[in-house]
């Protein structure tokens, strides 16, 4: 309740609530909401301004741009929060178990990882989607291998830091498992850096995956992502510009809300870095 | 210092031979013949021409000799031809690299010139309407995406939808220095700045948590209390404690400038590297796709280590 109690005070997370609830529907129920068809091509409404039919107007080819919006959003997110679940997976194991076991073994570990820092990010996603075939999947994969450094690396130096202290060397002393050492003991004293690097991480792979698919690399069509919807509506600014406008709103809007909610959890979760920000 | 200097170096050297190993396998690991690729889609291809050509690639060879081979190639600057060009490598990464560089360049120190003043500023104005003012700024230059800014600048400064009393600045196009300097400088600032403003909310937000940090010292009481005015320890102490751990963050922040050029030279038509990588994975261009990455990866690691080591010279704790 104490939990609760501080996030509804907590400005940030009220905001990126009101955002971030609707968003949720919309994952969901995106295709029922859609008011047309949006695949449905219609060259005769081509670029067509707002009307009752098409709420935010029709793209180039004459599809309804709200339903593409409603329907896009899917991919998008799938990506971010499939790929952030497993570099979330796969950091925490790799972390947790470089920090337990410390020494050669944990350096080598950590500095395995690190060598996926040594690329911008977006180059190894172009490279590798580049190379491998885009697609939500291989996208996923590639946020999943990207982000998973980030995580090895705060449940490693969170690990180090309990594992000195008096109760873990106790529940060593007694006999505990390896196990339950691990994911009874170490896991919820270090779970709250990495539930903030969480929505950071979200936040990441949103703006990754919608700038492959601005360059044409990430979801393929016919299928709409925003980011997509970003890179077509280009060779019309001139022509429409609420056309570039809509998915850019749909699309900082969300990035905005996941950013302030990951300084929400900052604020409420990690009181000594309070006000810090 | 000099110790420090080759030690940071020398792990460099290191992050470049295994980034090109990675980069040399990835390529070479990615399913499908650049063989077949190359001749074209045709479905049955002469079986001698495929041959042929495969030697021509040196892509008989087992794949350890063909890496030493790359790696040897490399080491002189030579990172092969490209298949859609015909030109080698090197060519046209060496003509576009720096146009890149001088868009990155610019965004960073336009970047800075507004992070650090507008950090202090909101610092020393601390719950004040214009703290928030310049706070909520900065959570918002950091969820904008560059493409979005780019546009953003597009419609309000080239297509003047407002119809400002502003002169309009070109959208897109690359004029070379040497042939018009006012030209050339037209078409940067607006690239520029759209890659610069996400950079700055970042510097703004670590220097007013670091400045923040600073301003709460013991230090800080005991100069006060000895009577220094207060712009003396602002300026004097204050700032010059502040900006270290910024250094750190531009340095983090190097890989998301340089990814941000890839997206920026996009929505402004900059003839860049960026621009070239995009094309070279649309055509499946693999020497050149493999030559760009390196590049700008190559890029990525040295500023990195630049960073690294203004950060020894200026904490001497860091080294």
């Amino acid at each position: 309740m104490d939990f609760l109690k501080r996030s509804m005070k907590n400005k940030k997370f009220v905001f990126s609530m009101v955002v971030l609830v609707p968003l949720v529907f919309v994952i969901l129920f995106g295709p029922q909401l859609a008011p047309n068809d949006p695949l449905a091509m219609n060259t005769s409404s081509a670029l067509a301004p707002s009307s009752s039919q098409y709420p935010l107007g029709t793209d180039e080819y004459g599809r309804c741009i709200l339903s593409r919006l409603l329907v896009g959003v899917r991919p998008s997110m799938t990506v971010a929060l499939f790929g952030t679940l497993g570099a979330f997976a796969a950091g925490l194991l790799l972390g947790i178990f470089a920090g337990y076991l410390g020494g050669k073994i944990g350096g080598a570990i950590m500095r395995a990882v690190d060598v996926i820092l040594c690329f911008p990010p977006i180059l190894l996603a172009m490279m590798v989607v580049g190379l491998w075939g885009a697609g939500v999947r291989n996208l996923t994969v590639v946020v999943a291998i990207l982000y998973t450094p980030h995580f090895t690396r705060i449940a490693y130096s969170s690990t180090i830091k309990v594992r000195k202290m008096e109760f873990v060397e106790n529940e060593i002393s007694i006999g505990a498992t390896l196990n339950r050492v691990l994911f009874g003991t170490i896991f919820p004293n270090i779970f709250s850096p990495l539930v903030i690097q969480i929505s950071l991480t979200v936040s990441s792979a949103i703006l990754l995956e919608s700038g492959l698919s601005f360059l044409g690399l990430g979801v393929q069509p016919p299928d709409p992502s925003w980011g997509q919807m970003i890179g077509d509506a280009r060779n019309f600014l001139s022509v429409d510009v609420m056309y570039t406008v809509w998915p850019s709103l749909f699309l900082s809007l969300t990035i905005l809300a996941t950013n302030l909610m990951g300084d929400a959890l900052r604020d409420i979760l990690d009181p000594k870095l309070r006000d810090s920000f | 210092m000099t110790r420090f200097i080759l030690r940071r170096s020398a792990i460099a050297v290191l992050l470049l031979f295994v980034v090109s190993s990675i980069v040399f396998l990835t390529v070479h690991m990615m399913p499908g013949d650049p063989v077949l690729l190359m001749l074209g889609t045709d479905s049955n291809p002469d079986p001698q021409a495929v041959e042929a050509l495969r030697r021509e690639l040196g892509l008989d060879q087992p794949i350890l000799t063909q890496y030493a081979n790359w790696m040897l190639h490399a080491l002189q600057g030579n990172l092969g031809t490209s298949y859609s060009e015909h030109v080698p490598v090197m060519q046209s990464i060496g003509s576009r690299l720096p146009r890149t560089l001088e868009l990155a360049g610019v965004s960073l120190l336009l970047a800075c010139l507004i992070g650090l003043p507008l950090g202090v500023l909101s610092a020393l104005r601390r719950g004040k309407f214009s703290d928030l003012v310049m706070t909520t700024g900065a959570s918002l230059g950091t969820s904008i995406p560059v493409y979005v800014l780019g546009y953003l600048l597009i419609i309000l400064f080239s297509l003047n939808v407002f119809g400002w009393n502003i002169p309009t600045l070109p959208s897109s196009g690359y004029v070379n220095f040497s042939k018009s300097p006012s030209a050339h400088f037209q078409r940067l600032l607006l690239p520029a700045v759209a890659l610069a403003l996400g950079l700055a909310a970042s510097i703004m937000r670590m220097t007013r948590s670091s400045m923040l940090d600073a301003l709460s010292a013991e230090s800080v009481r005991a100069l006060r209390a000895k009577g220094l005015p207060e712009h003396n320890v602002i300026i004097r102490h204050v700032i010059r404690n502040a900006f270290i751990p910024v250094v750190t963050v531009i340095g983090l922040q190097m890989g998301n400038l340089i990814g941000g050029t890839v997206l920026c030279e996009t929505v402004f038509n900059w003839p860049g590297l960026a621009t070239l990588l995009v094309k070279a994975i649309n055509q499946r261009d693999y020497p050149l796709i493999q030559g760009c990455i390196l590049v700008m990866s190559s890029v990525f690691i040295l500023t990195n280590m630049v960073v690294d080591i203004i950060y020894g010279v200026l904490d001497p704790r860091a080294r």
